[in-house]
């Protein structure tokens, strides 16, 4: 392997690798607006300025190769005033904004202006203010803010896969903006609020709700697909407030999809039971817990799990089904018409899956067959789990027990005679495999809420023979 | 009821409500004297100048909720402040507050009761009152109350001794110990410098017993710079931790009248109790001359005022005192008594005796 | 080295001592000047940057604060409370800011931090109530104290 010296370290290096790339190998960090490593170089911003030996100028680091040899500094008084003076012409047009602005906390611009900036301005011009187009109800735009880096149309044309964003005018009076103003049509608009180094381009959902610096952060998994995204649950104070995508360069690569970014919003729905409930009204645990062990006793009983769930939920589900309710059928729901992981592709060319479900493959790895609602069941009573995400069948009127996650805004709690709140992906620990079979760890980030217990407690509690409940 | 029994309960009730009177005014001169000595105001919201805050005070013990804590032994509880309150009462049953007033009909004395043992009827009667103090204490059963009253009853006791032993000499000199006479005694002339006549009264006589005497009875006294039963520092209230209200009003007033008794028995023994102040002849000599008293009636006044003004003098050092000196340490304090205290008055007893014996006194 | 020193024989008396010490407590008593402020007739002389009641300072009616959070990012006591909102007349304002001022510790904070000079410490130092306040955001805004 070639090796070349960065600040006095030597690093080896792939050829065709950048010095940003080498760089970071190396411990050194080198400051960058324009370049993103899910996205073409354009070396725009200028502010990853280091100095080459042999070389008269200053190079930009995210389009300049590793060579054999090559020695760089990182830190020279050249490249610091390379990068104080790009940090000044940057800054020229930005309003101090950052008050308002959603971004401050997490900006690039703020934290490099502290890194490499100065604390003093010397202009004292007007800076130049636009009227913002509106952008679709995921992103906001705010064009003053902006230091034309172009990461959003590079995303849009290389990963969207649709271009959408384009650089209007010229010099000072530049504008990033949609092809004529029109509202954003990809599916995958937030990541124009992640990659965007300012604030120009914030999150709808998220504005002003929370500032960066007070949300805790929880490495997860997204539970909206099969494709199982790794994403990061922020949240304060037991509410999540965004989800935004964690780097699995083997399955999301840098991205996710508006729809899992926003999944998250159900479980925090206002008509989400969380309480017992028998017969549509609220109880408590133990009656609730009593009233389903009548009901099912004595009875042929369907049991049906979501591929929503976890690995460690299924198995015991079927643990707990296999040594309860010997005789009793256990079969899998989820995304309506996909049945089997082989009916479970890509539904768009960048990450999303047909089946909606997070957990196919695991219940299929547990040997749990799929539900058939077209084919007529011998049962008498029926006990459904859910996560909240898989599709609910229609099960006729048969006893029915719903353990898992209810919203009463669906009109599906009316149906069930029994509903015992669950845990949403947010307050669970758990294994997801994704349709690539890699096994994937959900984090817990939020308490349940309400009154909600695991699937373990609920069926623990089913399988007592005492049916002592403890005071939830 | 013979005018000798309406005398005699006139004269009761006169020293009874003088001395009940005593402890407002002395609440109100130590709130403010201590304030002013330390450059504050104190009370000055209520009345011209906050006369009236003692009243308030007053009433506020009064209609304070009286509660006795669980854990004391209600009846020694009880009866505790009664026990300190009454003797600082009985004790000025023998101090003569005027002199004898002659008529035709003969003598009326002004002192409730002219014992013989005088003196040792006052020692007596004042040394009953650490009994009020050890009640409290010990019936609170609380720590810092019963180590507050042990305190007091060592610290009595230890100054009752230069206590008793400093007035010997006066004893001595004026061959009795009967307190009228020895006020009488003390209206004589000692000497005559340059025209002034200096009176033959105690504290000429027995400077070194007339200072054991004023340093033991301010420790009899339980004041400052001798209130160690008290001592908030160590034992947060001492004694009367666990009282509110107008028990602890009565502790209070204890402390007062044993002062005002404490004052009259300095006046009485070393500045000449009732006899007149200098300068008291000449209103004396005016009020007889109006006419409005029976002849006589305006020097007995005039006694009873000179001893009344003698008494507020030293209950305002006794004040003054208080806000100027620190307390003592227990050792410290046990150290004076014993090691300094009683060897002077011991010293002082021999020297009065070989002075007498010499025939100077 | 510590040397103990026994002192003269007059000195260890007192004698001197007390007299001098009466002394001193009885000029006190009569001439020196008493330092008692009389408190609702005659108040104390605060320093400007005396640290006492919160107020939202507002210009032309409206308030300076920009809900940007940094004063609940910095209260030790985390006493602040903010949500953010937006209007017509202002980008980012606060739909609630409530200082639940049993908490706060008067530590200035919040308004060494605040960049819009939103948040002050007035000196009004009359803060005794009979109930458990929340200052809302109506009573910061009144304009009292302002310095």
């Amino acid at each position: 392997m070639p090796k070349c010296t960065i600040d006095g370290k030597e690093v080896e290096f792939k050829p065709g690798e950048n010095l940003i790339t080498v760089a970071k190998r190396a411990g050194v960090d080198i400051p960058v607006f324009c370049y993103h490593p899910g996205l073409t170089v354009v070396a725009q911003c200028r502010m990853c300025y280091v100095e080459v030996e042999k070389m008269p100028k200053l190079q930009t680091a995210c389009s300049t190769n590793a060579a054999e040899g090559m020695v760089v500094k990182t830190n020279s008084e050249n490249v610091k005033k390379g990068r104080a003076g790009t940090m000044e012409f940057l800054l020229l047009n930005h309003p101090l904004d950052c008050p308002i602005c959603d971004k401050s906390g997490e900006c690039d611009l703020q934290d490099n202006s502290y890194g490499h900036g100065s604390a003093y301005m010397r202009h004292s011009e007007e800076r130049r203010t636009y009227v913002d187009v509106d952008m679709g109800p995921v992103i906001e735009k705010n064009m003053n803010r902006c230091i034309h880096c172009t990461r959003c149309i590079r995303f849009g044309d290389e990963i969207a896969g649709i271009r959408e964003m384009v650089a209007v005018k010229r010099g000072n009076n530049v504008d990033i903006t949609t092809i004529d103003g029109e509202a954003l049509k990809t599916e995958y608009a937030g990541n124009y609020a992640d990659i965007c180094p300012t604030g120009s381009l914030t999150l709808r959902d998220f504005r002003f709700r929370k500032r960066a610096w007070m949300l805790k952060k929880t490495a997860s998994i997204c539970e909206g697909c099969s494709k199982g995204c790794n994403i990061e649950l922020q949240h304060e104070g037991n509410v999540v407030y965004r989800t935004i995508p964690r780097e699995n360069l083997e399955v999301n690569k840098y991205w996710m999809c508006d729809e899992g970014r926003f999944n998250y919003h159900y479980t925090q729905d206002e008509t989400r039971v969380l309480e017992p409930r028998w017969n549509n009204e609220k109880t408590s645990w133990e009656d609730s817990i009593l009233a389903v062990k009548t009901a099912l006793e004595g009875k042929k009983v369907l049991f049906l799990v979501g591929t929503d769930l976890t690995l460690e939920e299924m198995s015991a589900i079927r643990e707990f089904t296999g040594l309860y309710y010997p005789g009793s059928v256990l079969q899998h729901f989820g995304t309506p018409g996909i049945e089997t992981s082989a009916q479970d592709q890509p539904a768009d060319k960048i990450l999303k899956m047909t089946s909606k479900t997070s957990n196919l493959r695991g219940a299929e790895k547990l040997g749990i067959v799929p539900h058939n609602p077209r084919v007529d069941h011998d049962f008498s009573a029926a006990v459904v789990f859910t996560g909240g995400r898989a599709v609910l069948p229609e099960l006729g009127h048969a006893i029915q027990v719903g353990v898992g996650v209810f919203l009463d805004k669906d009109h599906q709690t009316a149906k069930y005679q029994h509903i015992l709140p669950g845990l949403a992906y947010t307050e669970k620990d758990g294994t997801i495999i994704n349709h690539q079979g890699k096994e994937q760890k959900l984090k817990r980030a939020i308490l349940p809420r309400g009154r909600s217990k695991s699937t373990a407690e609920i069926l623990m509690l089913l399988a007592n023979k005492k049916t002592k409940v403890g005071v939830a | 009821m013979s005018f000798e029994t309406a005398f005699m309960f006139g004269k009761i009730a006169i020293v009874l409500m003088g001395l009940l009177a005593v402890v407002p005014i002395m609440l109100f001169v130590e709130r403010r004297g201590s304030a002013l000595i330390q450059n504050r105001l104190g009370p000055n919201r209520m009345g011209p100048f906050g006369l009236f805050q003692a009243a308030c005070d007053v009433l506020k013990f009064i209609f304070k909720e009286d509660r006795a804590p669980d854990h004391v032994n209600k009846y020694y509880w009880h009866i505790a402040p009664w026990i300190a309150v009454i003797p600082s009462f009985m004790t000025f049953a023998v101090i003569p507050f005027a002199g004898t007033y002659t008529d035709a009909n003969g003598h009326l004395q002004f002192q409730i009761a002219n014992l013989d043992v005088g003196i040792l009827y006052c020692f007596s009667i004042a040394s009953l009152g650490v009994y009020g103090i050890i009640m409290a204490g010990w019936a609170s059963n609380n720590k810092y109350s019963l180590l507050g009253s042990l305190r007091s009853a060592a610290q009595m006791i230890s100054y009752e001794l230069s206590l008793g032993l400093s007035i010997v000499g006066l004893a001595m000199i004026f061959q009795s110990v009967k307190l009228g006479e020895i006020t009488a005694q003390q209206g004589e002339v000692l000497w005559t410098i340059a025209g002034i006549e200096i009176p033959k009264w105690g504290v000429f006589l027995q400077p070194l017993g007339f200072v054991l005497f004023v340093v033991s009875v301010f420790a009899e006294t339980n004041r400052l710079p001798f209130d160690l039963p008290e001592g908030e520092s160590e034992l947060i209230a001492g004694y009367h931790l666990e009282y509110g209200a107008m028990r602890f009003a009565l502790f209070m007033m204890a402390e007062f009248i044993n002062m005002a008794v404490a004052s009259a028995l300095i006046c009485t023994l070393f500045f000449g109790g009732w006899q007149l102040l200098p300068g008291m002849d000449w209103v004396v000599g005016h009020l007889d001359a109006l006419g409005i008293l029976p002849s006589g009636g305006a020097l007995v006044l005039c006694q009873a005022l000179s001893f009344v003004t003698k008494i507020a003098i030293w209950m305002w050092i006794f004040v003054w005192v208080r806000w100027s000196i620190p307390r003592f340490r227990f050792d410290q304090l046990m150290n004076l008594g014993w090691k300094v205290m009683f060897p002077l008055a011991l010293l002082n007893v021999l020297i009065t005796g070989v002075l007498i014996y010499m025939g100077v006194l | 080295m510590l040397v103990k020193r026994k002192p003269a024989i007059w000195n260890r008396l007192y004698f001197v001592e007390i007299i001098q010490g009466l002394w001193i407590t009885f000029k006190n008593f009569l001439f020196h000047k008493k330092v008692t402020i009389q408190f609702p007739e005659q108040r104390r002389d605060y320093s400007s940057r005396y640290r006492g009641q919160h107020y939202i300072k507002s210009v032309n009616n409206v308030e300076n604060c920009t809900a940007c959070m940094l004063c609940p990012t910095v209260c030790p006591a985390s006493c602040i409370h903010i949500i953010a909102g937006e209007r017509e007349d202002k980008e980012k304002y606060p739909v609630k800011f409530d200082i639940d001022i049993l908490r706060c510790c008067f530590c200035g904070m919040c308004e060494e931090a605040c960049p819009k000079d939103a948040i002050k410490l007035s000196n009004i130092y009359e803060m005794s109530q009979q109930n458990r306040e929340v200052y809302e955001k109506d009573f910061l805004l009144e304009q009292r104290g302002n310095k």
